[in-house]
């Protein structure tokens, strides 16, 4: 279907807005991040550790220096720290210098342990990062999620049409515990139960990181077989994460899926549609489905878009470091270009999913205006 | 005959050809080179992960000692799992001794003529420091004084914060430092906090340190049991005398709150422990602003911002502990000394910094702890003394409260074997791999936190820079000198070695034929010849356990690999080129191979020249190792030359890693490995490029181009298996190493060549005191107190009376071993150092040759005067001799008894005997017609005889009656003068306690 010229407009509002907001969101954090002294507080405490334990080792028994020469070794030793670290600009130099670098992640990490999280080693450039962190969390946040949609698309909506049965029952019940209890806890009773006592699945999800590599790798060198062999290890250490995260969203979405319909099962269109006589296919298929597919569909798109950012703590539980992991570090570290990147990659994903929702809204229903 | 002769001959060569054979198989089984096991695995275990791990045998023991203290407890209460423990870090609690004002009087003044002239208590004058130059005195104060009408004195500094005068620092006086000491319940935080684990110390030094044994009478004396009311009292006065009010129960000073800024860091049990030193503070009157903070945010405010800033007044700080040191001044240059710049002020020039306010003869701790810590003296007994009073005076300054020396904890599954519990490394000495392993099992599983993180490194210029990298590494390649694991004394590994001194003022002469790398010149030169020819020492270290031996890859070991890599780290230490590029490495092994004068390679004999003495040889050989570079063949050590300096694509160290942005080489990783394996096979590491490195002066080159080709092929072998390049000699051979996937596996290295079996030093058995039988000691006089001390090696038994209430030590030595045991020996001119009548503690401390920690007993002893003691004596003997005589007079009656007894019954029979043969012979002459009246007459006679029976027995029964009452009436008498002694005894005890509770009553009241 063609879009008029004001849909159009419409729509290019949207995407000026969004990215006005975008913009917003980076000089903030900058802001955050420079202004209030977060990362050179951290940055000085790292230049500190590595000044003293260079002192001592140059104070060591037998040493040839006299204290005027170490002081000096030591006074050149930091200001090159401090050059390292970028200590040597004002803050304002520092961070706000990032944005534009930040728009095509042309940033490098910082600190060492945001590389180490991740299983590397710097120099690191922050798409780098988030480029092998990124498949990890949607292994396993994504497609928890995306499983999860799989099936309370479909069920909830046929549960509230059911209300009041075994099943919408069962569903309330398993819903409310699975968000009575976080997905971390959830994931320590899987690993220890499946992984320890019963030793079905791994204790350890750590080499996974390296089983990723090697299906990549080996899909890059076209060597299927190698493939073939780190997918099954791929799976082998992700099924119980993937199942354990569908398992604690699912009963969240089943409800919303459920509370999103059994608002319409109950409207007055429906019943006068049944009270025409027509089928329940038709009336569930035109006079439900339809109308509570914008609804799911925003709940779905956003869901997925919001997973990228990962869980901190179940990838910590399940030493599974993804975004999450990355994020927690990237901020307890200072490190501030990391953590602009991190921030610009999950908004720009959130807007991008914004603005295609704001698309289709505007395609599926003319009348919505700014 | 000739068939018997070749029967004969025969059955002999059979027997010639068996017996070899024989020999064989009746010989021991020769012992299997290598470690215990066939393989290690290795891998990552994050900590929540531990506690289900080992239970479930995923692990068979963690090596990162720092579990939670309750997830020890837990896993110690678990039958088939053991905590290992060591010390391994200190906790303690600085404080800010900072000034709030400094001024500048007029003349050269001491601190009570400054006091003076200011017109305050001397306690406010923290420091003096005469400036001669201007002929004034710079006077730091605890407390502002108005200087208003206070001519000629200028004000060189006020502390302001936020736009307010800080008025008091009250840790900037030492007297109140100090009673903080009393202020600390170490006691309930070791129980309640540290659940056990961790050893109180009230200084740097403690047992849990080796050295600690040469300075127990010192600490003896600080031992500083909670005693708040002292601490509240005592610091009440000094506060009261400093000007300051309690007003509303808390301090004012000059109208103001006295406010203390606690900095408490949040990771650990410094945080509980940080909360309840505050809460003292808060109980003392101090008004308490706890920042509980986390490593960065705290390091920041504490070391990253002037004392006299006030920032912050007391800091949680936490330390790491190094491998256990025999002879050890690190503490107290550390922790005492401005040496290394841990004082507060943190040698920042910029900032102000503490000055000592104690001296003993003129020099104060840090002067002492130079003297230790640099070797500035001239034997072991002035290292010692320097030692003792530089701790002496760091204690009495008391800039850090210490607290304890916290333990790490390694949990082990129970049926692991052949561990050597390192008194200061625990599970974590490079022994434990060595002997490590699981009855009816080849292979052992490790867990570890990491087993890789960015700045996990293994190249050997500044690589191994965390426990990830050093942990794993200790296992594949094997040391010249190591710590023995109890004594911390320097021993030999794979070498043994020889030391030749002349002492801390003389020279030797360096032989013409020793060598040296010329760095300018880029070759081998004769030391000689570059003005090298007199050093130290010299240490000649037997090197035929490497060379000749293998590599991993299969290659031996030369002099090329020995000397090729020394010349390569040389290069880099001196080389201006080098250095610019590795400015961190030149700088900090500059430093170390600055002492080394010369080497010098005879048959498989290092010898090493070096310009180092300690009083103790070891040490030096150990010093020596600076010039034994042996983990890395040549060809390897020239790779990282060639990545490092010559390509330039890695960097050796951290700081150029992140100057340049370049990755920091590490040989076990892939991507580096194959570059280095890159480099080899398309020839841009040359032969040619390096040969200099391995030829002597006398031209000779130790390898040739054959060999370094061979070893190339070798080293692309070994990485297309393994994926690294690292190739060792040790009893393991990293075979897989895995960033992403966080493990490595490590093979055993079984070659022939190799020296060893498994190695297991077990766990240390420290002296055990069973008792000490200490009598009543006489004051004025001499006695003996016994020990019986129990353990492996010589014993050392050392000991300390003090005073329980004040902790003076009145007098220390050392036991003499006895054939009743350890005897400490207390002679008349010690005793008389002692009040009578009072109770003292006898600290004993011992240890052995064999396990240097030592172990401690505390008994009480009780002092009387000497004629007490020979009272009781007197009336002890007096009694003796008494109970003596009483069992002479005993025997003696009843032997008199026995003969009188003997001689009647004697009598009695010969007259029944005559009488019955004279019976006999009357009635053989009488007839029958007489018989009844000789019957008659017969029983009269016999009537008559029982008659005299009955007579004489009577008078036996009444002189045995006599005889007893006699005996009894002896006995009466001997008991009344027994009685009469005890109750003398009695008297005297009766006496003595009265005395006692006088003196402790007296005691008391003057307290």
């Amino acid at each position: 279907m063609p879009l008029d010229r004001r849909s159009l407009r419409v729509i290019a509002f949207r995407g000026l807005t969004l990215t006005i907001i975008l913009f917003i969101i980076l000089v903030l954090t900058a802001v955050i991040m420079g202004a209030t002294g977060y990362d050179t507080v951290i940055l000085n405490a790292v230049i500190h550790e590595q000044v003293r334990a260079f002192r001592e080792e140059l104070s060591k028994p037998g040493s040839p220096y006299t204290p005027e020469e170490r002081e000096k070794m030591v006074r050149e030793y930091r200001e090159q720290l401090l050059s390292v670290y970028g200590l040597d600009k004002p803050w304002y130099l520092r961070t706000m210098s990032l944005i534009p670098k930040v728009l095509v992640l042309d940033l490098h990490v910082t600190h060492d342990e945001v590389a180490g999280v991740l299983g590397l080693r710097r120099p690191l450039g922050a798409g780098d990062a988030i480029a092998v962190a990124l498949p990890r969390t949607i292994l396993m946040i994504t497609l928890a999620y995306v499983l999860s949609a799989i099936i309370a698309v479909p069920l909830g909506p046929y549960i509230a049409y059911k209300r009041g049965s075994v099943l919408d029952k069962s569903v309330i019940t398993y819903a409310a515990i699975t968000n009575a209890f976080p997905v971390w806890w959830i994931a320590m009773l899987s690993v220890f139960l499946f992984g320890f006592y019963l030793g079905i699945a791994p204790s350890s999800y750590r080499p996974i990181v390296a089983h990723i590599s090697r299906f990549s790798d080996s899909l890059l060198s076209l060597n299927f077989s190698g493939a073939l062999t780190a997918l099954r290890d791929v799976l082998y250490f992700s099924y119980i994460p993937i199942l354990v995260v569908t398992f604690a969203v699912l009963g969240g979405w089943l409800y919303s899926a459920r509370a999103v319909a059994i608002r319409v099962v109950s409207e007055d269109y429906v019943m006068a549609a049944r009270a025409k006589g027509l089928s329940e296919g038709t009336v569930v298929r035109k006079y439900i489905i339809r109308v509570i597919a914008g609804p799911i569909l925003t709940f779905v798109i956003l869901g997925l878009a919001g997973s990228i950012g990962g869980f901190i703590i179940t990838e910590t539980v399940f030493d599974w470091p993804g975004m999450g992991l990355l994020y927690y570090v990237s901020i307890s570290a200072g490190d501030s270009p990391m953590v602009l990147a991190l921030v610009y990659v999950t908004t720009l994903v959130y807007l991008v999913a914004r603005f295609i929702l704001e698309v289709l809204y505007v395609i599926l229903d003319p009348r919505v205006k700014l | 005959m000739g068939r018997l002769l070749k029967t004969l001959t025969a059955l002999i060569l059979v027997l010639l050809l068996a017996l070899p054979m024989a020999a064989a198989l009746s010989a021991p089984v020769e012992a299997q080179k290598g470690p215990a096991v066939d393989r290690v695995e290795w891998f990552r275990v994050p900590i929540p992960d531990v506690e289900p791990a080992i239970k479930a045998g995923t692990i068979d023991l963690y090596i990162f000692g720092r579990i939670p203290g309750d997830m020890a407890a837990r896993l110690a209460a678990t039958p088939e799992i053991k905590i290992v423990t060591a010390p391994s870090g200190l906790t303690d609690i600085v404080l800010n001794p900072a000034p709030v004002q400094i001024v500048k009087l007029p003349g050269i003044l001491s601190k009570e003529a400054a006091a003076l002239a200011l017109g305050v208590n001397p306690i406010l004058v923290r420091y003096v420091k005469p400036l001669p130059a201007e002929k004034k005195t710079e006077v730091e104060l605890c407390g502002i004084v108005d200087l208003t009408n206070k001519t000629g004195v200028e004000e060189v500094f006020k502390a302001i914060k936020d736009d307010r005068v800080i008025g008091f620092n009250p840790f900037c006086i030492r007297e109140l430092r100090f009673e903080l000491n009393y202020a600390f319940d170490r006691e309930t935080i070791l129980k309640e906090i540290y659940r056990g684990f961790a050893t109180i110390k009230y200084t740097f030094y403690g047992p849990d340190d080796p050295t600690y044994t040469e300075l127990a009478d010192l600490m003896a004396k600080y031992v500083f049991t909670y005693d708040f009311e002292r601490a509240r009292r005592r610091i009440a006065d000094i506060m009261t005398s400093a000007g300051a009010d309690l007003i509303g129960g808390k301090w004012h000073y000059r109208g103001q709150r006295i406010d203390i800024i606690g900095i408490i860091r949040v990771e650990d049990e410094r945080l509980l422990l940080g909360r309840a030193f505050a809460l003292e503070l808060v109980k003392l009157g101090f008004n308490v602003i706890p920042s509980e903070l986390a490593f960065g945010p705290a390091i920041d405010i504490v070391y990253g911002t002037n004392p006299i800033d006030f920032k912050w007044h007391f800091y949680t700080e936490g330390w790491g502990k190094g491998v256990l040191d025999r002879w050890d001044p690190g503490n107290l240059a550390q922790f005492g000394a401005d040496i290394i710049g841990y004082l507060p002020g943190w040698a920042e020039p910029e900032y102000w910094n503490y000055k000592h306010e104690l001296t003993i003869d003129g020099k104060n701790a840090s002067d002492y702890a130079r003297e230790a810590y640099y070797m500035l003296v001239k034997s072991k007994e002035e290292w010692l003394d320097a030692l003792r009073k530089g701790t002496e005076l760091a204690i009495l300054e008391s800039v850090r409260i210490w607290g304890f020396a916290t333990h790490d904890k390694w949990p082990v599954r129970a049926e692991v074997k052949g561990l050597t519990i390192d008194l200061g490394a625990g599970l974590r000495s490079p022994y434990n791999c060595r002997g490590w392993y699981v009855e009816g099992r080849k292979d052992i599983k490790i867990g570890h936190l990491w087993v890789w993180t960015a700045t996990t490194v293994w190249n050997t210029y500044r690589g191994f820079r965390d426990v990830y990298s050093v942990d794993p590494a200790r296992c594949t390649y094997d040391f010249v000198v190591w710590r023995h694991p109890f004594t911390g004394m320097p021993i030999g590994f794979r070498v043994t070695f020889a030391v030749e001194t002349a002492g801390p003022d003389g020279k030797l002469k360096v032989p013409d034929d020793a060598i040296w790398w010329d760095a300018e010149r880029g070759t081998w030169v004769y030391a000689k010849d570059i003005g090298r020819t007199e050093a130290t020492s010299k240490v000649v270290f037997d090197m035929s356990r490497f060379l000749g031996a293998k590599w991993h890859s299969g290659q031996t070991i030369t002099w090329a690999d020995l000397l090729g890599s020394l010349a390569l780290y040389l290069d880099a230490a001196y080389n201006t080129e080098k250095a610019k590029i590795e400015r961190e490495y030149a700088t900090v092994y500059k430093e170390n191979f600055d002492t080394v004068v010369a080497v010098r390679p005879v048959g498989n004999n290092l010898e090493v020249y070096v310009n180092f003495w300690h009083f103790e040889p070891a040490y030096i050989a150990d010093w020596a190792t600076w010039a034994t570079t042996t983990s890395l063949p040549f060809e390897l050590v020239a790779a990282q030359d060639y990545v490092g300096y010559v390509s330039k694509e890695r960097a050796l160290s951290l700081t150029r890693a992140r100057a340049e942005r370049l990755p920091w080489l590490s040989l076990v990783i892939k991507a580096d490995a194959e570059l280095i394996v890159k480099h080899f096979t398309e020839g841009r590491i040359k032969y040619d490029d390096y040969k200099k490195f391995i030829t002597t002066p006398d031209g000779k080159t130790l390898m040739t181009a054959d060999e370094w080709a061979s070893r190339v092929r070798v080293l692309s072998d070994w990485f297309t298996k393994t994926g690294t390049v690292w190739i060792s000699n040790g009893p393991y051979m990293l075979t897989y190493y895995s960033s992403e996937e966080q493990k490595l596996i490590l093979e055993a290295f079984r070659d022939p060549t190799y020296p060893f079996g498994p190695i297991a030093y077990g766990e240390a058995t420290p002296v055990s005191i069973a008792a000490v039988k200490a009598p009543l000691i006489p004051v004025g006089g001499s006695t003996e107190i016994i020990v019986d001390a129990r353990g492996v090696g010589d014993i050392f038994i050392k000991y300390l009376i003090r005073d329980p209430a004040t902790k003076a030590v009145v007098a220390s030595g050392s036991a003499e071993k006895a054939p009743v045991g350890f005897v400490i020996k207390l002679p008349v001119d010690v005793t008389t150092l002692l009040l009578p009548y009072t109770v003292y503690e006898l600290l004993v401390i011992a240890y052995s040759s064999e396990v240097i920690l030592p172990t401690e007993i505390i008994i009480r002893i009780q002092t009387v005067p000497a004629e007490l003691i020979e009272q009781i004596a007197g009336v002890g003997k007096s009694v003796e001799e008494l109970e003596e005589r009483l069992r002479a007079i005993n025997e003696d009656l009843l032997k008199r008894i026995a003969e009188v007894r003997g001689g009647l019954s004697e009598e009695l029979a010969k007259s029944v005997t005559i009488l019955t043969e004279t019976f006999t012979k009357a009635l053989e002459g009488l007839g029958e017609a007489t018989a009844s009246s000789i019957k008659a007459l017969g029983a009269e006679m016999g009537k008559s005889l029982g008659d005299l029976k009955t007579s004489t027995e009577d008078r036996i029964s009444s002189v045995e009656r006599k005889l007893s009452t006699d005996i009894q009436t002896v006995g009466g008498t001997a008991e009344a003068a027994q009685s009469t002694a005890r109750w003398a005894l009695i008297v005297s005890i009766v006496n003595l306690i009265i005395l006692l509770a006088i003196a402790g009553m007296l005691f008391m009241r003057r307290s």
